[in-house]
């Protein structure tokens, strides 16, 4: 009868199992969205296995999604706070949370990790962005970089 | 092969994990073409990779789609031809929104009036350095109008506020680029048969008139565009000054002018009852006291066909970089 706590099984990388609420991921992943409206999830047997999604990163996408669908009346500030809280993880973190995102295809979600790292980035210079980012191999020849420093100083 | 291994290797290694690394090519070429043009520039010397996604032609047209900001600039223009440029969004630190432009191409639209006081509208490709006439997409002649805006971009089209000569009847002109095509708004009831010059300008995004005498600046801004319901109507009271740019972070950006030398830019947040801030500019010397005019562009990387820079003359005008970065530090640190 279309129940709105009806349920589907999520299965990360470690095999461990997560039970959502159907109507929260429908919302938010395209991907998720269409395997439910083409019938190809079964209720009884299937679980969606998201072999490039670790336990902790689904965990943190689930909440975002859940979030979202219980809070999307709040005020537009509120909402921005609890994004920025939530996206308060090392870089690392956001790597995998972007990678989870863009498999999903949870829109929301990748604009605003999208727009976290471009705001991580805009303004800094060079080696700080290198050191932000974990950017050990820039693949310019050592000549190229010496010629690049001398070049633009006030960007390093 | 080599490679792979390595990223395998880093992968393994929790810790030294490189955006260059992890992410795919596409991915990071999302991140970057959201960045603004003024931080690319640096943003090729941080890799290899990234001055090579940055450099790809197909970039300047997404980030073009994604990122080219408006930014507002007062100019200032001395008796010798120097030129002094004024960011406001930086002397408030304001952040920008986004505006699309659909083509790959600049267009320069130009309405002009014949010896009858007949409208014409052309437009001219850089392109394809060829002129089209666009009066047949005119539905019916305007007739005689005073124009009292400069062409104002937003949404893609050309706006210009404009009115019949004896009617008062004041209306909008639109031209959107990619359609080709002409339309018109009409301005809200209690402008019709007001006697001051109506500008055009955006609004925390949205289209918006404003007018000015003495010491009263009157706003109208239109919430949802084309929707002549959504007229909201707002007016500042302030002293000498006029009003300089509505600036997209919904704030009203007036340049008030002052007995001393030093020029003062005050804004107003309509989100916050018209809450107030207002910064003092010094200008460079050589600009005191001139007269200013206040523009809105895109930066693009879109290049200008080279063809048509050539043949135009290239113009003697000195660009002063008005504010070093120490200054704009401090200023934002004042605020």
């Amino acid at each position: 009868m279309g129940s709105p706590l009806k349920k589907i099984m999520l299965c990360s990388s470690e095999k461990e199992i997560f039970s959502v609420e159907e109507q929260v991921m429908v919302q938010h992943s395209v991907i998720i969205n269409n395997m439910i409206e083409d019938g190809s999830y079964n209720y009884e047997e299937s679980k969606i296995p998201l072999d490039c999604v670790d336990s902790k990163t689904l965990k943190k996408v689930i909440d975002y999604c859940t979030y979202h669908t219980h809070h999307h009346n709040d005020n537009q500030e509120d909402l921005e706070a609890w994004d920025a809280q939530f996206l308060n993880v090392d870089s690392n973190g956001l790597y995998d949370l972007l990678m989870a995102a863009n498999y999903l295809e949870i829109r929301n979600l990748l604009d605003l990790i999208y727009r976290t790292i471009k705001n991580m980035i805009k303004g800094k210079k060079i080696d700080e962005i290198r050191r932000i980012l974990n950017i050990k191999d820039h693949g310019f020849t050592p000549e190229e970089e010496e010629q690049n420093r001398k070049e633009y100083p006030h960007f390093y | 092969m080599e490679k792979k291994k390595k990223k395998q290797q880093l992968n393994e290694n929790h810790k030294s994990k490189s955006i260059d690394d992890i992410l795919p090519l596409e991915l990071i070429h999302r991140i970057l073409v959201r960045v603004p043009l003024k931080h690319l520039g640096r943003l090729k010397c941080v890799s290899k990779l990234w001055n090579a996604l940055i450099s790809d032609p197909d970039f300047a047209k997404s980030h073009v789609h994604l990122s080219a900001a408006p930014t507002h600039v007062c100019l200032f223009i001395n008796e010798d031809s120097q030129a002094c440029f004024v960011d406001i969004d930086a002397v408030f630190h304001r952040h920008k929104r986004a505006t699309a432009v659909k083509e790959d191409d600049y267009l320069v639209v130009v309405a002009s009036q014949d010896k009858n006081g007949q409208e014409h509208f052309d437009c001219l490709s850089l392109r394809t350095n060829s002129w089209t006439n666009l009066d047949f997409a005119l539905s019916k002649p305007l007739g005689r109008r005073n124009w009292q805006s400069r062409g104002f971009f937003l949404n893609g089209a050309i706006h210009w506020s404009s009115c019949t000569r004896r009617g008062r009847d004041y209306s909008i002109l639109i031209f959107d680029l990619k359609e080709r095509s002409f339309s018109t708004i009409s301005m809200p009831e209690q402008v019709m048969g007001y006697l001051n010059t109506i500008f055009l300008a955006v609004l925390g995004g949205c289209l918006a008139l404003y007018s000015y005498e003495l010491s009263i600046i009157t706003i109208w801004m239109m919430k949802e565009y084309k929707v002549h319901s959504s007229w909201i109507f707002y007016q500042i009271f302030s002293g000498l000054s006029r009003p300089l740019c509505l600036s997209n972070g919904s704030d009203i950006v007036i340049l008030q002018y002052s007995p001393v030398s030093n020029l003062w830019f005050a804004k107003y947040d309509v989100r916050r009852e018209l809450q107030f801030q207002r910064l003092e500019y010094r200008h460079p010397e050589q600009f005191v006291g001139r007269s200013s005019r206040y523009i809105v562009y895109t930066e693009s990387l879109v290049p200008v066909p080279s063809e048509i820079k050539d043949k135009k003359k290239k113009m003697a005008i000195r660009i002063t970089r008005s504010m070093s970065n120490k200054k704009r530090e401090r200023l934002n640190r004042d605020t």
